[in-house]
């Protein structure tokens, strides 16, 4: 009886044993994985640092004056073309209603959208930047 | 060996052997199930305490990002890699300095082969390199060549406000501006990783360069300052002083160049300054339509005061105000004495130097025998010396209702409350915001007002002392302004350092013709920006009609 104990003793040592190596290398495989996306993480916020700096540098007030001078037909915006909300007049008699604007094509529930899909669409802005 | 005959060995054994294997038996018992014990307790209620996996730093230890009040980058820190070389390892200095010329072509080969014949350790090949470079030399596989990253301090916006963040030098330590309190003074405020938050508003700064640059072009001047202040927080909004430089590349701008006008350089203000003059009498209980005589010159000892151009009768304080009477004013500080005007002009700020988190402040050069002369001229701005920013902050005062509120650098907080001591009567503010109107509207200052932003102001010309005396050439023309005139929200001072008139100015320089006009554009682009609620009338039309500033003949200035 008593060798029988010894033996299963033995085997469940055996197991115990290869179970604890098991354990062991996964945690080392884990946090090899750790590190390795720590490492990642940094080397994309530097990356995210550095082009944050370069969105900075890009969109400073001074160029785009002069980008907007160049190729933008707009002027600073004048006090007079501020209004209020209550300065904006009601909708004078007889003048186009919302079933006149329901009864424009494109205006009508499902049509199909006027604008093209394949159009460039404007580069969005990295986030984060310029809050 | 049987059970039956173990036991019986043991049992015929004496008994203290059988004492000692039993007691040694229990205590490694007892210890190894401590040790299971404590095992446990680790697997299974302790699982990685947060002390254990200790953050490892990686890198060198940088600075903190400094931004604008919006959250613009103004610098940051970037990692950059630097070559160096261990000359013991190199096996063939020649080969291995072709090939580095090879990529670094600005390279001297000689200096690079004579580093690497040197007898050390450790030589910088090439310091902040690209990451193509980086690649470059990484495929040379050269032996003994070696990368190391280091922090490189950039300033993204370049010019912009350098000045007030100003720059550090190779080791990445501050040397001006708040890199440099940011070493020192704020230090301690500053916690590990978080960034500065300037109160600057990097539009606004660069609106008010941008105009100031061009005024300085136009009247062909040596130099300017701006500042724009809340008059509500003391935040500076904007602070430019020109000619400026890059702190990318700090030298390759001159040294004089650092030098920050608004807080550090402190100037005669001229008739800037009779903003103080007038609001001193109105404190003490004088009204606006109290009368001063400004018939003749005053002669004091070998002085003479008089005015530029002499209304030649009885003014109210109103009058003196908007012809910028220089004998009324005098006859006013007469009135108060010297030692109100003394105590007035230290309760506003002006005798001691304004600080800020800014390490560059000037201290004010008050008259060390304050007579009956300083306290007349004094009155008209001269014979004392402040700093831009000690004339904006005392105006802020006038503008705001009467609290004198320490300005600050750093974005103030919402609900934090501020450190402000009230230094006028609210009924001075008041009076004072509408004497500021009076002098854009029928005064000096006409070129200064927007349609649909009222501005108020002052004028002055300076005539700067040079060699002992004065030089009537050499002006310093400025405007301080508050907008909207009729309940203030921001208060902002325009200098031009030495203009010279133009025939569309019919050889005018003159406060009221360079600054003043600056500070008319700056301010109809920047209150749209600042959120300012324009005034506009009851049909529309801007709430302060649009002039013909041509129609309008420069009467008085000064």
């Amino acid at each position: 009886m008593i060798r029988a104990l010894n033996l299963g003793m033995l085997a469940l040592t055996v197991m115990i044993c290869f179970g604890l190596y098991r354990v062991t290398h996964a945690a080392q495989e884990r946090e090899g994985d750790l590190k390795h996306v720590e490492a990642e993480i940094t080397e994309q916020q530097r990356a995210i640092d550095v082009l944050k700096a370069e969105w900075t540098h890009l969109s400073q007030p001074g160029k785009v004056q002069a980008m907007a001078a160049r190729y933008l037909n707009l002027q600073p915006m004048k006090a007079t073309q501020i209004a209020y909300l209550n300065d904006i007049p009601m909708r004078p008699e007889g003048s186009a209603t919302m079933s006149d604007i329901a009864a424009i094509p494109f205006a009508q529930a499902g049509a199909a959208p006027v604008y093209d899909e394949n159009a460039p669409v404007p580069m969005a802005k990295p986030a984060g930047i310029g809050r | 060996m049987t059970e039956e005959a173990r036991a019986r060995r043991r049992a015929e054994a004496p008994d203290p052997v059988r004492g000692r294997v039993i007691f040694c038996a229990f205590a490694f018992l007892g210890i190894f199930g401590l040790l299971v014990a404590r095992m446990a307790q680790i697997a299974l209620f302790n699982p990685m305490s947060g002390e254990a996996v200790a953050f490892t730093e990686t890198g060198p230890v940088g600075r903190p990002d400094i931004l604008d009040r919006n959250g613009v980058l103004l610098a940051t820190d970037l990692q950059v890699a630097s070559v160096y070389a261990d000359p013991r390892d190199v096996w063939d200095p020649e080969e291995t300095a072709r090939a580095l010329v090879s990529v670094f072509p600005e390279l001297d080969e000689g200096a690079v082969l004579a580093k690497l014949k040197a007898k050390t350790g450790f030589v910088w090949i090439k310091r902040d390199i690209t990451p193509r470079q980086h690649a470059a030399v990484h495929d040379l596989g050269l032996p003994g060549i070696d990368f190391r990253q280091e922090l490189k301090r950039v300033y993204p916006n370049g010019r912009a406000a350098a000045h007030v963040v100003g720059f550090v030098d190779v080791d990445n330590k501050g040397l001006g501006g708040i890199e440099r309190a940011i070493d020192t003074t704020l230090a301690a405020q500053v916690a590990h990783g978080e960034p500065v938050r300037l109160s600057l508003d990097l539009r606004v700064q660069h609106v008010v360069e941008d105009e100031l640059v061009q005024t300085i072009q136009t009247f062909s001047a040596i130099g300017g300052a701006g500042v724009v202040v809340d008059v509500k927080t003391g935040e500076v909004i904007a602070m430019v002083s020109l000619p400026d430089f890059d702190p990318n590349h700090v030298n390759e701008d001159p040294a004089e160049n650092r030098f920050n006008r608004v807080t550090l350089g402190v100037y005669e203000m001229g008739s800037t300054f009779k903003a103080f003059n007038t609001a001193m009498a109105l404190d003490a209980g004088v009204t606006s339509h109290d009368m001063f005589d400004a018939r003749a010159p005053i002669r004091i000892g070998r002085f003479s005061i008089r005015d530029y151009h002499p209304m030649g009768r009885v003014l109210s304080v109103e009058e003196i105000f908007e012809h910028s009477s220089n004998i009324g004013s005098a006859n006013m500080a007469r009135k108060m004495g010297i030692a109100k005007q003394k105590e007035f002009l230290a309760t506003m700020g002006q005798l001691q130097p304004v600080i800020m988190e800014l390490p560059e402040h000037g201290a004010p050069l008050a008259p060390k025998n304050w007579g009956e002369v300083e306290l007349m001229t004094i009155a008209f701005g001269h014979g004392i010396a402040v700093s831009p920013m000690h004339v904006v902050a005392g105006v802020t005062a006038m503008a705001n209702g009467g609290m004198y509120i320490p300005p600050t650098m750093l974005k103030r907080d919402t609900g934090v409350e501020l450190v402000e001591h009230r230094v006028l009567k609210p009924e001075t503010s008041k009076e004072m915001n509408r004497l500021f109107r009076l002098v854009v509207e029928k005064g000096t200052a006409r070129k200064a007002d927007v349609p649909g932003y009222p501005v108020g102001g002052k004028t002055g010309t300076a005539e700067k002392s040079k060699g002992g005396g004065y030089a009537r050439k050499a002006l310093l023309s400025s405007f301080i302004g508050v907008f909207p005139a009729d309940a203030p929200e921001y208060a902002i001072l325009i200098i031009i350092d030495e203009p010279k008139g133009t025939k569309e100015t019919s050889g005018y320089a003159t406060g009221g013709w360079t600054a003043a006009p600056a500070t008319s554009r700056i301010v109809a682009r920047i209150a749209p920006m600042l959120g300012v609620e324009p005034r506009l009338g009851p049909n529309h039309e801007p709430g302060i009609a649009d002039r013909d500033d041509d129609a309008i003949q420069m009467a008085q200035d000064h």
